[in-house]
């Protein structure tokens, strides 16, 4: 059972932002590694007209609050599906529609397991129940692959380059985002990074997939190399009565190649 | 040649472009390759008209691939602009080729063009690693070291085998990024001494099927081994976790107990870690045996090695303490001496051996015949005493009965029968007296109750109550 949250302030722990119409149908946007909810600015318009739209941070990352980050709790993706489910519990919501990219969507899937009462449909993004090759499911790496990751990611943080630099190339269309995007943009602590690289990408969430009871649709890019197209079938085969989408936007981040198209297909994924 | 003579097009740009000593691409929104210059080409070992149309991405090496993916392309996207971002190129000959790597958008009105420059890092990485590799072996021995440390402090602080337990518990679950970790050790069933187990009691060790995989006394068992073991991988399903391990306690060639690790994700059992494990239970498994010793000395010391009942020295801190608890709780208390009569004849006629039979066996009886919670102590030769907390003048005038019926039935042993009867004393300390009276003063009222009981003839119970 979830311990209560009234002590955790989990809106700001999860630098939780609300907008949109507060009566229409929640829609929760979670982002995946590397980025902030950010990920999805190109995304949350198409939804603001009638749904109450939420985006957060995950701990360590963007405005989120990194004294929260305990490395046990967030040793595997258990985790942050918690935390999830605290943001779901404290903003009462109900029939939500949970969008998760890359990571998240494995989250998703764990939170909407343990409380599927909450969800009304899980829509994942690119999601992976496993990263590294194992006997005959290929997951698209090997475990020296993620070694090489971890090795990257210590090369950008090792001090000289400290995180990618915050430079902000202004942004004609909304200008008053410059001072607050140059402190928040796709922040993440380095040390919380290389732990939720571990977690991410050396976890197996296979067997969590035939448990699924909440409505499922997957969304698959093209080209996409992180999680490739086997992939996606396969967690399309494992979640029983899930929908499978094939989307013309290339590489893993839709949300940013194709926000456009992904928000239609996540809405015709609602009709 | 002056500076004007290179002009913004013309023969001596395209030279710059192509023989700048930095690696130029240009690529589309999407991440293909629209156009390179010759020095890049030449470092991925491909030909330029090759290049044009893949996905920078496949260029990459797998693990600076997903850093680009989820790093670098949402940064560029969402700033306009990346700078100094240490990737990693694969050649067509097969190596790795280190790479700084700045980008930015460019608003074309054809749409947006992502421009990159790409700089050969080969040394300054080569540099880095080794100071890298250095680090993470400094930091990993130095976390490991420092486990082994605590724990060995920790183990030579543990009084007990409970103290211990949970030591090496919290020292297997920091060492090996363990969830939880439990200890169990052999008793007449593998029982729970310290530390937590997160999953279903059902599964102990010894209750666990074969394991699945077996590494050098290391055995695992995870969520995937639902062929082999469905109640494990149920089990572990249900309480949230991936996988866990069990190492044996072992000491002088003896398994004595089991340490058992949960891990919420698959955990990296590299080779420190294994040592780690084996250190960990070394250690512990020689200081269970130490404490083990020390219970056993401890217990030879309040003992009575011929007889295994309560020596004098732990009758005298029992009385004491009993006495404290009766006056406390305003509970009567009651001492019981019993003498055997005529115990001398025994070894007179026949002999000493005999003489520790017929002790042992009165011993046994005596234990038998008095409840769970009486002491019962060997005080002298043939004399022995039981305390009885919260006894009153009826209960132990029936106990002592019942002590005296024990004592009197026949003794045999190889070639020999005795009936042997004892003189019983009992002292009733009453609730709340008037005077507190002390042990001693119990013991000696208790005594010379004894001696009424051997006055009048023997074989008899005599109560003094208080």
């Amino acid at each position: 059972m979830l311990q209560p949250t009234e002590a955790v302030d989990v809106r700001r722990r999860n630098s939780v932002r609300e907008s949109g119409d507060p009566s229409g149908r929640p829609i929760v946007f979670a982002h995946g590694f590397g980025c902030s909810q950010e990920m999805w600015r190109r995304v949350v318009p198409h939804f603001e007209s009638d749904f109450r739209v939420i985006a957060f941070d995950h701990v360590g990352a963007g405005d989120s609050d990194v004294t929260a980050y305990d490395r046990a709790k967030y040793d595997s993706l258990h985790g942050y599906a918690d935390d999830v489910l605290e943001i779901v519990e404290a903003l009462d919501l109900r029939d939500a529609v949970f969008v998760g990219h890359s990571v998240s969507a494995m989250i998703g899937v764990l939170a909407a397991n343990r409380s599927p009462e909450r969800f009304g449909r899980l829509v994942l993004v690119g999601p992976s129940p496993r990263y590294i090759d194992e006997g005959d499911y290929v997951g698209g790496f090997t475990r020296s692959d993620i070694d090489g990751l971890l090795d990257t990611l210590d090369d950008n943080y090792l001090g000289w380059s400290e995180a990618i630099a915050p430079v902000i190339a202004g942004n004609p269309d909304r200008p008053e985002l410059g001072a607050e995007l140059t402190a928040s943009f796709c922040r993440t602590d380095p040390a919380i990074a290389g732990h939720f690289a571990r977690v991410t990408f050396l976890s197996d969430n296979r067997a969590d997939l035939p448990e699924v009871t909440v409505p499922t649709v997957v969304l698959q890019c093209a080209e996409d190399a992180i999680a490739p197209g086997p992939v996606g079938r396969y967690v399309h085969e494992q979640i029983p009565g899930s929908v499978f989408v094939q989307l013309n936007a290339t590489g893993h981040c839709p949300n940013l190649s194709g926000p456009d198209e992904l928000a239609a297909a996540i809405r015709s994924s609602l009709a | 040649m002056t500076a004007e003579g290179i002009t913004s097009e013309g023969p001596a740009a395209d030279a710059l472009y192509d023989r700048a000593p930095c690696g130029l691409v240009t690529l589309t929104e999407g991440g293909r390759i629209l156009r390179v210059n010759a020095t890049f080409a030449a470092w991925t070992g491909r030909p330029a008209d090759e290049l044009v149309g893949a996905p920078l991405t496949d260029l990459l090496e797998p693990g600076a691939r997903i850093f680009y993916e989820t790093r670098f392309l949402p940064v560029l996207h969402l700033q306009g602009e990346v700078r100094e971002v240490a990737l990693s190129l694969r050649t067509a000959h097969d190596d790795a080729l280190p790479v700084l790597v700045n980008a930015v958008v460019d608003e074309a009105e054809a749409g947006p063009l992502i421009h990159v420059a790409v700089f050969d890092a080969s040394r300054r990485q080569d540099y880095e690693r080794q100071l890298l590799a250095a680090r993470r072996i400094a930091e990993g021995s130095e976390a490991r070291t420092r486990v082994l440390q605590n724990a060995t402090t920790a183990f030579g602080e543990s009084d007990t085998v409970e103290m211990l337990a949970q030591a090496l518990a919290e020292s297997a679950q920091q060492g090996l990024g363990a969830m939880a970790a439990a200890v169990f050790l052999d008793g007449h069933e593998p029982h729970l001494v310290g530390g937590t187990v997160p999953l279903d009691a059902a599964l102990l060790p010894g209750g666990l099927p074969a394991p699945g995989a077996v590494g050098p006394a290391l055995a695992t068992w995870s969520v995937r081994d639902e062929l082999a073991h469905p109640d494990v991988a149920t089990a572990l399903r249900a309480a949230r976790l991936d996988s866990m391990l069990t190492a044996p306690l072992v000491h002088a060639g003896a398994a004595i107990g089991t340490l058992a690790c949960y891990f919420s994700r698959p955990p990296e059992l590299d080779e420190h870690a294994v040592e780690l494990l084996g250190s960990l239970c070394r250690q512990a498994a020689q200081t269970v045996a130490r404490l083990t010793l020390q219970a056993q000395l401890a217990a030879i010391a309040l003992h009575d090695p011929l007889t295994g009942l309560a020596n004098r020295v732990l009758l005298r801190s029992h009385i004491t303490a009993s006495v404290a608890s009766a006056m406390e709780r305003q509970e009567p208390l009651a001492l019981i001496f019993v003498d055997l009569d005529d115990f001398k004849s025994v070894n007179d006629e026949l002999d000493h051996t005999a003489g520790d039979t017929v002790l042992k066996l009165i011993a046994a009886r005596l234990v038998s015949a008095v409840r769970g919670d009486d002491l019962v102590c060997r005080y002298g030769g043939d004399e022995f005493i039981i305390v009885c907390q919260n006894t009153d003048h009826e209960r132990a005038s029936a106990i002592a009965e019942r002590i005296r019926v024990a004592v009197k039935q026949p003794l045999h042993d190889d070639g020999w029968q005795r009936v042997i009867t004892a003189s019983v004393g009992v002292t009733v300390h009453a609730a709340g007296p008037a005077r507190v009276l002390s042990g001693p003063e119990l013991l000696r009222v208790a005594d010379k109750a004894m001696y009424r009981s051997k006055d009048r003839g023997k074989d008899q119970v005599s109560v003094i109550t208080l």
